[in-house]
């Protein structure tokens, strides 16, 4: 709620005074409110504003100074006058104005004066006010202002600049007023603006805005507007007036722009493709680069004062390219293959590339042409290798699908093969199988001959014999002759018998290889047959540790047989001496027996071992002819050798290894 | 008068037989000897079975000379029912044959044979086989009777 608004407030003791004052005002259509001491006119200057204050010096309690003193710093905006009863001395009026007066009134009588004062201190309490207004306005304009201003007076002394300048450099107001100079960098872009204005104060005319560098407190480069404007006083420049703004980031944008353009520039010169800035309208060459200048064999000059369809050697094609390639910003078009010719006439095929855009109003393109020459030759070549590549593969598929085909017959062949194998050993199964067979009915054969052949042969014998003891008389000696032979014929077919199944015997047992003493199985057979009084004469030899890996029954049937023989065809020399020992022939230890008897005749040498086979007869010698037969086969099962040697007359020797 | 000692001759081959005889009268060998010509037969004749069957069962030989190689039944099986049969058990049972294979000696022990005599050819030899076994076995032996 607002109080009610006075014009004047009127502080003073003396009430007569008060009335005249209060009287002559309220006539002159002022609006006065009064106090009569000091406090109360505190009070109701605080709450009425009043836009004047005639302030009595002398108060009994609290005097005009104190007053004012207190009004000043409640920060009463009303127009102080101090009024004392007589001529104010020269002291007081320093005093009050010190304080903050902006008036004195020396006690006056007469009613004109006083309002022709109060009306001239209320004008120029008015025009303070303006001006107080317009100071406002200025400093909030200062104040929230983005702009930094300033003041330079005669002889470039800075008389002022706002605070702001505490934001835009870090320096405070106070710190740049004393030297104003650590604001600015040594860019030499800066000494235009001091020039400028120079002569802006010189002159007194307006030099346009200019930019320069400052620098931070932190020691950042700040990019500032300056505009300055001299002002006139009576014909003279007495001060300039000066904004400064800040335009960092868009001097920052328009260096980066800079650099941009500068480096799009120098790509645009330093492209390995021929590039070209095309008018589409005129067709005019705007722009272009060394590499069009290499590849075209103008000059980068000549160049310019082209058009692309002079480059091209298929010109109506060019020309309708550029003319009717839809407008279209940003739109690129792809030309695989043109032919353009040089200055000295020569074609060559060329990729475009076409960007299409607006400058300044007109539509442009930038066309990117790139030699192709060797990319086509290299096509070409790749082209020709390709076939080549396709022929050697359909060579090799060729080669392949005969191998297939060859591998295909093999296969069949070798699917035959397997089933022939198969065949094979069915065959061989059955093969087995039959020998099986055979085998067994040979061993029934065998059990028949030793029974069945071998009992006729006793029947034979006995009724032969029978014979005798059946005829009283003696009998005729041919007769006897004859029943002789029948026995010893039927004796003789039963050793052959009984050899034959010893033959068949040595086939069919399993062997067990062991080390056998050679050396005293021999013994033991020599001491067997030198019991029979045949062999009485016979001297013998048996080397000792003869030793060999086989069977020990089998070799047993072995040295019988080759012993007994020793003994036998040696029985007939004066002086038989058998000989069983060892020699190594062929890397092999060789077991012997060795007799000086009858010997054989080594044509015939072969038929020595074959079954039956003999070489000499029965009134020399007697036997079966399976003597040798069996060791053969003995020797056989061990997988061993046996083979002999001999002098007709001599005797033989009969080696074997196992 | 001494009760002559009784031979069963199982014999299949009549000649055998009667070279068995021969020899036996040539040794002056005097026995009661009966003379089979099957296996068959044989085990009728000391079971008391078929043709047999009014024998005494107890009238037991003295000695069996057993072919192997028998018609019907083979010596050997013979034996085997010999030796499983209670009262013929311990009936001395000679082999007296022509084969001398392995497998055949081995089988007749195995089955109780009281021993194995090859047929000799020589007849003299053959002779004193009989002699020998004659001696042995009828005058020698004490054989065991089950009574």
């Amino acid at each position: 709620m607002t109080d009610q608004k006075y014009d004047i407030l009127l502080i003073d003791d003396d009430y007569d005074v008060l009335v005249f004052y209060e009287s002559t005002l309220t006539l002159n259509a002022y609006s006065v409110i009064k106090a009569t001491n000091g406090n109360d006119g505190i009070e109701l200057a605080k709450k009425h504003q009043p836009q004047l204050i005639i302030l009595d010096t002398r108060m009994p309690d609290r005097d005009g100074f104190s007053v004012l003193a207190e009004l000043k710093k409640a920060e009463i905006n009303s127009f102080v006058i101090l009024n004392s009863r007589k001529q104010a001395a020269s002291f007081d009026k320093i005093k009050g104005f010190n304080l903050g007066a902006d008036g004195f009134l020396d006690k006056v009588v007469k009613s004109e004066e006083f309002i022709a004062r109060i009306e001239a201190f209320m004008r120029h309490k008015n025009t303070i006010n303006e001006l107080k207004e317009n100071q406002k306005l200025l400093n909030s304009i200062i104040e929230y202002s983005t702009n930094v201003f300033y003041i330079i007076g005669e002889k470039q002394i800075l008389k002022y600049i706002s605070p702001q300048v505490e934001k835009l450099s870090g320096f405070t107001a106070e710190e740049v007023m004393i030297d104003r100079t650590k604001l600015v960098t040594d860019n030499p872009i800066n000494i235009i603006g001091i020039e400028k204005s120079k002569i802006a104060f010189d002159t007194g005319e307006h030099q346009g805005n200019y930019e320069m560098e400052l620098k931070h407190k932190t020691g950042r480069k700040i990019w500032v507007e300056v505009r300055e404007t001299p002002v006139i006083e009576n014909g003279k420049v007495v001060q300039i007036v000066g904004s400064i703004t800040d335009i960092t980031e868009k001097h920052k944008l328009e260096e980066d722009l800079k650099l941009n353009v500068e480096k799009y520039k120098e790509l645009f010169y330093a492209e390995s493709d021929a590039l070209f800035l095309i008018d589409n309208q005129s067709k005019q060459i705007l722009e272009t680069n060394i590499a069009a200048a290499e590849l075209y064999g103008y000059s980068e000059q000549e160049l310019l004062n082209m058009k692309n369809v002079d480059l091209s050697a298929e010109p109506d094609q060019t020309a309708k390219i550029t003319i009717e390639t839809p407008i279209i910003k940003d739109n690129i078009i792809n030309i695989p293959l043109r032919y353009h010719k040089r200055k000295n006439g020569s074609v060559f095929p060329v990729e475009i590339t076409g960007r299409f855009f607006e400058l300044n109003g007109k539509m442009v393109h930038i066309a990117a042409i790139r030699n192709i020459s060797d990319r086509l030759k290299l096509t070409t070549e790749l082209e020709k290798y390709k076939k080549e590549l396709e022929n050697l593969v359909e060579e090799r598929t060729k080669q392949f699908e005969q191998q297939n085909l060859k591998l295909k017959k093999s296969h069949g062949a070798m699917t035959f093969l397997i089933e022939d194998v198969n065949d094979t050993r069915l065959q061989l199964t059955k093969a087995y199988n039959n020998l099986k067979a055979v085998n067994n009915e040979l061993e029934a054969f065998a059990y028949s001959v030793s029974h069945d052949l071998r009992a006729p042969l006793t029947r034979i014998n006995g009724f032969s014999n029978a014979i005798i003891n059946a005829v009283d008389e003696p009998l005729d000696t041919k007769i006897k002759h004859y029943l002789n032979r029948i026995q010893v014929s039927s004796q003789q077919m039963a050793s052959l018998i009984d050899d034959l199944l010893k033959l068949s015997r040595i086939s069919k047992v399993n062997i067990e290889i062991e080390k056998v003493d050679i050396s005293k199985i021999a013994s033991e057979i020599i001491t067997d047959l030198v019991e029979d009084k045949k062999y009485i004469n016979h001297k013998y030899l048996v080397n000792n540790n003869l030793t060999c890996f086989c069977d020990k029954q089998l070799i047993k049937v072995l040295l019988l047989n080759l012993i007994s023989n020793a003994f036998k065809f040696s029985s007939k020399v004066s002086k038989p001496f058998i000989e069983i020992g060892a020699v190594i022939i062929n890397n092999a230890e060789s077991i012997y027996v060795k007799d000086n008897g009858v010997g054989f005749d080594m044509n015939y040498k072969n038929q020595l071992f074959a079954p039956f086979s003999r070489l000499h007869t029965d009134e020399e010698f007697d036997g079966t002819g399976i003597g040798l037969a069996t060791v053969q086969r003995v020797i056989n099962r061990h997988g061993g050798k046996i083979w002999a040697e001999s002098d007709l007359g001599k005797g033989a020797t009969f080696f074997f290894t196992i | 008068m001494k009760k002559k000692k009784k031979i069963l001759l199982v014999e299949d081959n009549p000649d055998d037989a009667e070279l068995v005889l021969l020899s036996m009268e040539s040794k002056k060998i005097e026995s009661d000897i009966n003379i089979i010509n099957n296996g068959e037969q044989a085990l009728d004749f000391l079971m008391c079975k078929g043709q047999y069957i009014n024998r005494d069962i107890n009238d037991l030989p003295d000695l069996v000379l057993l072919d192997l190689k028998l018609p019907k039944k083979s010596g050997v099986e013979v034996l085997k029912e010999i030796r499983k049969n209670e009262t013929t058990k311990y009936l001395p049972v000679v082999i007296f044959t022509s084969s001398n294979m392995e497998q055949d000696i081995k089988q007749c022990y195995i089955n109780g044979a009281n021993s194995f005599v090859r047929k000799p050819v020589d007849f003299n030899y053959f002779q004193t086989a009989i002699e020998k076994l004659s001696n042995y076995w009828l005058v020698l032996n004490e054989k065991y009777n089950l009574e």
